[in-house]
């Protein structure tokens, strides 16, 4: 245990270390779910980018014959495409399915003519010129065109913006809540150690020194407070990440390195928990003789 | 040496025995609390290293008052204090720290600190200063076995007489080696034989290079001791009692 000049009281002994603990708790919440939101928005992304869709328009009064020739010809322009991984033509019914959730499952016995479609996988982090290839696309066959689910991209891209942005503002949200009651606490702290810091003010203790006292008196409380905090919003993470309904566990993952960051949060609020000890206490002695 | 009787006058007072080097300085010190009545009026004295002086006075005459400015715990409403060759009013708190290091101050209520033991609130001011624990432990020990505290070391203050916080106090005022220390009614919580052996203890650390004020109603005690007094009666100096004829 630390060495400090300071009695011990109800104030540092128990509600620091209750406060502190709670909102590491909810600060460990925010962070672990931001950190698994952000896996799981970019491995939707990945799975986006390194993926592509080719359509084409059937040609007028197309023979079966014929048109089976320009898939080939769009398939082999495809496949000669550096940073393609594989290209498949989609059934019919795999078309159908596609659609099913827009024109429902009885949609296939209306005879609608329908686009090919090939379903191109890249190898991660190629670079393929899509505008060229579309160019070699059409002359193999007319009208054809990619899309590269831009729209999808940016949607994610934006949530993950939305959802960085929250978990932000809440984190500093979390963080003031915890500051203001920080200072509350320290303050009847203050009121009631005045007889201890006048004694210690009389036989020439600096400001600096008298609030180091307060802040030793705080650390270790704040310290446990902040370290079972921590412990138990990982707890709650691990438990709603199995248990959850709807979630599957791989869905919500943390990595290594993310759960190193997240050990991170109980010296970090403890920290933050002596800083402003720290400043309220010299701001409150300058108010003194 | 002039007799000091030939300094005594109303008002002010001068130990010049050092020369022109000063302690302390009082020049014209009004103190009063807030709008309240004067406590200090037009005090002014000085006080040469090295001197001892008894600060003499009925209850309630400004004694407690004239140490606390002392010892830097009150700013006069005019007039100028200088302590150690420094103008107290031009001093930051900074300052006003580092030379109450220098005072020690055996407070009427001792003003220990309960929840730490004896050799604990000895150590207070060295560990303020920032000595090393090692030395710090050593030398608080051997002072504590000096005032004849040495069995008491880890004693709480609630489990001692008042005659041994006292003098857990007075260890705490003295460890730091101050140049000027300063003691409030010390003889008020022992038995006569209990303050000449206080007295005694106080002559030992003037001996050692420390001007020593002691502030006291005790006029019996005073006058067993061959020591300079400043009188104060309803706030200000009256006079300066000659040093009594050696017996």
């Amino acid at each position: 245990m630390l060495r400090h000049d300071l009695p011990p009281d109800r104030d540092a002994g128990f509600f620091l270390p209750a406060i502190v603990g709670f909102m590491v708790f909810l600060a460990g919440l925010a962070l672990a779910g931001r950190m698994a939101t952000e896996n799981l928005l970019a491995r939707w992304q990945s799975s986006i980018e390194s993926a592509f869709t080719v359509e084409l328009p059937p040609g007028p009064e197309e023979s079966q014959g014929a048109a089976e020739v320009r898939q080939q010809a769009v398939l082999a322009v495809i496949a000669a495409t550096p940073g393609v991984a594989s290209a498949t033509l989609l059934s019919d019914a795999e078309k159908w399915r596609l659609l099913s959730p827009w024109l429902g499952t009885e949609a296939a016995s209306l005879d609608l003519p329908l686009p090919d479609l090939v379903a191109v996988a890249t190898v991660p982090g190629a670079a393929i010129d899509l505008v060229a290839l579309t160019g070699r696309l059409q002359a193999a066959s007319p009208g054809a065109s990619i899309d590269d689910h831009g729209r999808w991209r940016g949607a994610i891209a934006g949530l993950a913006r939305a959802a960085d942005l929250a978990a932000l503002g809440l984190l500093l949200l979390i963080g003031a809540a915890a500051a203001a009651t920080v200072v509350f606490v320290t303050r009847a702290a203050l009121s009631s150690h005045r007889r201890v810091i006048e004694i210690l003010h009389l036989i020439g203790a600096h400001d600096g020194y008298i609030a180091g006292q307060f802040q030793r008196h705080a650390l270790v409380p704040g310290l446990l407070g902040a370290v079972a905090g921590s412990l138990a919003a990982a707890a709650a993470f691990e438990a709603a990440r199995r248990w959850l309904p709807g979630v599957s566990p791989d869905q919500l993952s943390l990595t290594p390195l993310q759960w190193a960051g997240f050990a991170l949060l109980a010296p970090g609020a403890t920290l933050l928990a002596s800083a402003t000890v720290r400043y309220t206490v010299l701001r409150a002695l300058k108010r003194l003789v | 040496m002039r007799a000091l009787g030939a300094y005594a006058m109303l008002g002010s007072y001068s130990d010049s025995r050092e020369g022109p080097r000063r302690l302390v300085v009082f020049e014209d010190v009004l103190l009063r609390y807030g709008a309240g009545p004067d406590i200090l009026q037009k005090v002014s004295f000085s006080l040469a290293p090295g001197s001892f002086h008894f600060l003499v006075g009925q209850s309630g005459a400004g004694k407690s008052s004239l140490l606390r400015v002392l010892y830097l715990a009150l700013k006069p409403a005019s007039g100028r204090v200088t302590l150690f060759g420094r103008d107290i009013a031009g001093l930051s708190r900074a300052e006003t720290a580092t030379m109450r290091r220098r005072i020690g101050v055996v407070f009427q209520d001792f003003r220990l600190l309960g929840h730490l033991s004896a050799v604990d609130n000895v150590a207070l001011p060295l560990r303020i200063a920032g000595t090393p624990e090692a030395e710090l432990r050593k030398n608080t020990r051997e002072l504590l076995s000096w005032v004849g505290l040495g069995q008491h070391l880890e004693a709480l203050p609630a489990t001692l007489s008042g005659g041994q916080q006292q003098r857990v106090a007075i260890a705490r005022a003295v460890i730091g080696r101050p140049n000027l220390l300063l003691a409030d009614e010390p003889t008020g919580n022992v038995d006569d034989r209990g303050a000449v052996r206080l007295m005694h203890l106080f002559e030992e650390l003037n001996r050692l290079g420390t001007t020593v004020v002691i502030a006291t109603h005790n006029e019996a005690l005073v006058g067993r001791f061959p020591h300079r007094q400043l009188r104060i009666e309803d706030g200000q100096l009256r006079a300066v009692e000659p040093l009594p004829a050696p017996a």
